[in-house]
């Protein structure tokens, strides 16, 4: 099983019927949609099938930009959530790569 | 606690998507989390591809990078990650990675009609010391050279500058970020006297509008792009505004799309200024204290070989200014009036109207970004020029949103190519080898005798592809790029050269590259996370990684590879005995004892790599040579930046970079700089200055008028259509690495030409079709592609450039801008025929 998320930026114009054309697509489900932006997940059993999928988007007319966010693969479909946790999620978010985070000048 | 790992996977992603997109989806929070024990190990990387430089984070796991994501502390691209970045984790995986050295070869001996063979590395270093010191012997140092990179990690390019500068004593070394920076260079250099753009990303944010003069973001730089998309969607007010030769993905989201005849952005920009003028609208005040007015020679010719007609045509040449006072500029842009402008381009009037009254309106922010298309042109330089114009008559410039911005190509053409000083007329630190005192500053900080550094610059890219050609250039290496698949003139110039006998060319790469193959040796090369790294991005952001996995078999890196070379040559052997003479210490060195083990760059010991979560990680460097090397490089050269005679190159120190997502430079009391020249932003400004040029002598920068001038080659009845040339999305530059990860290369297998319908019914073709497309120079067959992103006027057809079985550099004239000597990319007349 694969699950990524991803951003699409699109004409607000064509929001929600972006929104609705995406839903339509097997596996992929539309979360959130405002300004333009819509969150977006897509899950497929096959890497190849999702990473085409995803690349499908960037030519749906009014899509202006696609950004990968989030990506996991696995098989297990139930675990023990402290293994969860302890593998997916980057140590860097807890804010131990940014000791010297970037200022503006003033 | 059980749960249903697919539901949490997807809240998971959702939460992380939601937070990039700055939305809170009510019930979603993210799940935060510290990695586990000897499982995937996660550390920071910048990306291999373009130069906006996103960081990612990488996950190893059992010594193979197994994924990678958009890092969501980098201020570039704040968890983002464009599709190519996304599959980033395979491309160090292709099948068919090099993993010894290959030389050709008949009945076990060097020769240059051989097959390659696999030999060991002694053996490389053998045959390539041989015909290093057989060509200095037979001709000089003028006849050894190398070609690098923009994609060579920053101590890969300053060991380079020193082998060839200081130690083989040749000015030959060139990266092939000439192809694409070299204008950007030279337009920074003449307006401010110092490289390398003012303002930083966060002008994505603060500007109300923005401007792409021959950029398509969308596909080149997705994230940058992502953060405009987000910028012009959600700021009321904004717009964007879309200059290019074709339409493209840009478009659809452009207030106001403008599509113009090939080289007529020279006049757009002219007439914008002209407009900017007539209406009284530029800051008087800004211009009396910041700029000085000038124009530059013109017909100056198409920097082809001397005996070209064009050439012989030509009635001025080079790069003078001279001085004009602002009635004589005025009247120079007044020729460039709305009814000529558009005339001439095939803009509507309405269009450039709308465009010149967006940078006249002294209440609106506009940055303008811009690529290849200025670049890669036969008058680069004074096009990049004549947007700083604009931007300096308005005092647009140098605060937030308010930005000229040259965006980059590749992930190290600024902290590499451009400020180590790899160019054949530099030295680091926007040093220049011509100027004595430059030479002399960089001989003190290397230890090395006075006179060690030529002073005359050496055969930039497209000069060596000629040299080799005729004869001149005769032990070459070629590293971190592919350039017989990207230089101009395949079948006239590079082949003849590469295959020329009395010729040896070594080439290190990854993979059998087309110029892999097309040389004499092979070295395999160790690439991105394999080595410990720095790339330096557009916005001045130096950023490093730390190894995170071993290369195969026996790839080196580049930095390895030169260092080690070193050891083979005797100071004797390359430098005179008058030179010896000056400095007797270096009397029976190696150029590895006299440039790198120099009680400077040997100074930090081996120590274990350690990150602040206490995973540990290799360096093979530091392990076969004994000491921390690329610290002790980075170390020495960042004395350039804070003892150099160019003021504002100051970096911090070699740990800082380990411990952050970056800094931009210049950085001083650690303090990195997001706005140069501007009072409150920038460290070398002092109180009561308000804006300093101080790149400039007098503080002042200049403001160049230079006139509409035909390109090299236009269309005409034979040759009828414009080709431009460029990247897609999906790959990156010449593909080697894009077009082995297979999601990619199924995405977008193979070249296609991009034609407007009328044009292929025309000449009987549709779409899907296979035709021939023809210069004067060469031909190639290639499919129809009459839909999709790019979408061309009539009488022009786009082919990009990553297809290594459809070589479009063979119909490409070898035509560069005088002044950078930047091959024109984008401007080939061509005939379009049923295959």
């Amino acid at each position: 099983m694969n699950i990524s998320g991803v951003l699409v930026h699109v004409q607000p114009k064509q929001m929600d019927a972006l929104s609705e054309e995406l839903n339509a697509i097997e596996g992929v489900e539309v979360h959130a949609a405002t300004d333009g932006k819509l969150v977006v997940t897509v899950e497929n059993e096959k890497l190849h099938a999702l990473a085409d999928q995803v690349m499908a988007f960037q030519h749906l007319k009014g899509v202006m930009s696609v950004a990968m966010v989030y990506h996991e693969s696995d098989d297990n479909e139930n675990i023990n959530i402290e293994e969860v946790l302890a593998e997916v999620t980057p140590a860097c978010t807890v804010n131990t790569c940014n000791e010297q985070p970037s200022q503006e000048a003033s | 606690m059980k749960l249903n790992r697919r539901n949490f996977i997807k809240t998971n992603a959702i939460a992380a998507t939601a937070a990039a997109a700055g939305i809170t989806i009510p019930g979603i929070s993210t799940a935060v989390a510290k990695s586990g024990p000897n499982k995937i190990r996660w550390d920071k990387a910048a990306c291999r591809f373009c130069g906006t430089g996103c960081s990612v984070l990488v996950g190893t796991k059992d010594g193979r990078v197994v994924a990678t994501q958009g890092d969501p502390d980098a201020p570039v691209n704040r968890g983002l990650n464009c599709i190519k970045g996304y599959f980033l984790s395979k491309i160090m995986y292709g099948k068919d990675r090099l993993t010894k050295p290959l030389l050709r070869m008949t009945n076990g001996k060097y020769d240059k009609e051989g097959d390659f063979a696999e030999v060991s590395w002694d053996q490389a270093f053998d045959i390539m010391a041989v015909k290093f010191k057989e060509a200095l012997k037979k001709k000089g140092p003028t006849s050894v050279g190398m070609f690098g990179s923009g994609q060579w990690t920053i101590w890969e390019g300053y060991a380079a500058s020193k082998l060839f500068k200081a130690g083989l004593r040749t000015n030959n070394l060139d990266p092939n970020a000439r192809h694409c920076m070299a204008s950007a260079v030279g337009a920074f250099m003449r307006a401010f006297g110092a490289d390398e753009p003012m303002g930083c990303y966060d002008d994505l944010e603060h500007a109300d509008a923005f401007v792409l003069w021959g950029a398509n973001m969308a596909e080149m730089h997705p994230i940058l792009w992502s953060r405009l998309s987000d910028t012009r969607l959600t700021k009321k007010g904004s717009s964007v505004h879309v200059l290019s030769t074709f339409k493209h993905r840009c478009f659809d989201l452009a207030d106001n799309g403008m599509v113009f005849t090939p080289q007529t952005d020279l006049a757009i920009a002219n007439y914008i200024a002209h407009y900017i003028i007539e209406t009284k609208s530029y800051d008087k005040k800004f211009i009396g204290d910041n700029v000085n007015f000038t124009k530059t020679a013109t017909d100056i010719g198409y920097g082809l070989r001397p005996e070209h007609p064009l050439e012989k045509a030509k009635k001025g040449k080079g790069g003078k200014l001279t001085k004009i006072k602002f009635d004589e500029y005025a009247k120079s842009v007044a020729k460039y009036d709305l009814e000529y402008t558009s005339k001439l381009s095939g803009v509507p009037k309405a269009n450039l109207l709308k465009l010149a009254k967006l940078y006249a309106d002294p209440k609106k922010k506009v940055t303008s970004f811009w690529t290849m298309g200025f670049n890669q042109h036969t008058r680069g330089v004074w096009v990049n020029g004549l947007v700083y114009n604009i931007h300096l008559l308005m005092g647009k410039i140098s605060e937030p949103g308010n930005s000229p911005f040259s965006l980059t190509g590749q992930p190290s053409a600024c902290g590499t190519a451009r400020e180590v000083g790899t160019f054949s007329h530099r030295l680091p630190a926007d040093l220049v080898v011509k100027k004595k005192a430059h030479r002399d500053f960089a001989e003190k900080v290397w230890d090395l005798p006075e006179g060690t550094i030529p002073p005359k610059p050496g055969y930039h890219a497209v000069l060596q592809n000629r040299m080799l050609k005729d004869g001149k250039l005769n032990a070459y290496w070629v590293m971190c790029n592919n350039n017989v698949q990207a230089a101009a003139n395949f079948n006239d110039e590079t082949y003849p050269g590469y295959r020329n006998p009395e010729n040896f060319i070594v080439v290190s790469d990854p993979y059998p590259t087309v110029t892999a193959l097309a040389g004499d040796l092979i070295l395999p090369t160790a690439m991105w996370t394999e080595k410990e790294g720095a790339y330096g991005n557009a916005e001045r952001r130096t950023q490093f990684w730390r190894q995170q996995v071993s290369a195969p078999g026996e790839a080196k890196s580049d930095l390895w590879q030169m260092v080690e070379f070193s050891k083979r040559f005797k100071v004797e052997e390359v430098w005179p005995a008058d030179l010896i003479a000056k400095k007797p210490s270096v009397k029976g060195k190696t150029l590895y004892e006299v440039l790198f083990k120099n009680g400077q760059v040997n100074k930090y010991p081996k120590q274990q790599v350690t990150d602040s979560r206490g995973n540990t990680y290799d360096n093979a460097e530091m392990d076969d040579f004994g000491f921390y090397l690329q610290k002790g490089l980075f170390e020495e050269y960042r004395r350039f930046g804070t003892e150099g005679p160019k003021k504002g190159h100051d970096l911090a120190e070699f740990d800082a970079y380990h411990n952050s997502r970056g800094l931009r430079w210049p950085v001083v009391n650690g303090k990195e700089t997001l706005w140069r020249y501007r009072e409150g932003y920038d460290p070398f400004v002092k109180k009561g200055e308000g804006v300093k040029f101080y790149g400039k002598k007098d503080g002042k920068a200049n403001i160049i008028f230079a006139p509409y001038e035909p390109p090299a080659e236009s269309p005409d009845k034979e040759y009828d259509l414009w080709m431009s040339t460029g990247r897609v999305l999906e790959h990156w530059h010449s593909g080697s690495m894009t077009r082995r990860v297979p999601e990619l290369y199924r995405a977008f297998p193979d070249a296609v030409m991009f034609m407007h319908p009328n044009d292929a019914k025309k000449r009987g073709l549709r779409r899907g079709m296979t035709a021939k497309v023809a210069s004067r120079r060469g031909d190639i067959t290639l499919k129809v592609e009459t839909r999709g992103r790019n979408r061309p006027p009539e009488g022009l057809i786009f082919v990009p450039w990553f297809d290594a079985g459809r070589l479009v550099n063979k119909l490409i004239l070898d035509a560069t801008d005088p002044l950078s000597k930047e091959t024109d990319y984008k401007k080939s007349a061509v005939k379009v025929t049923k295959a």
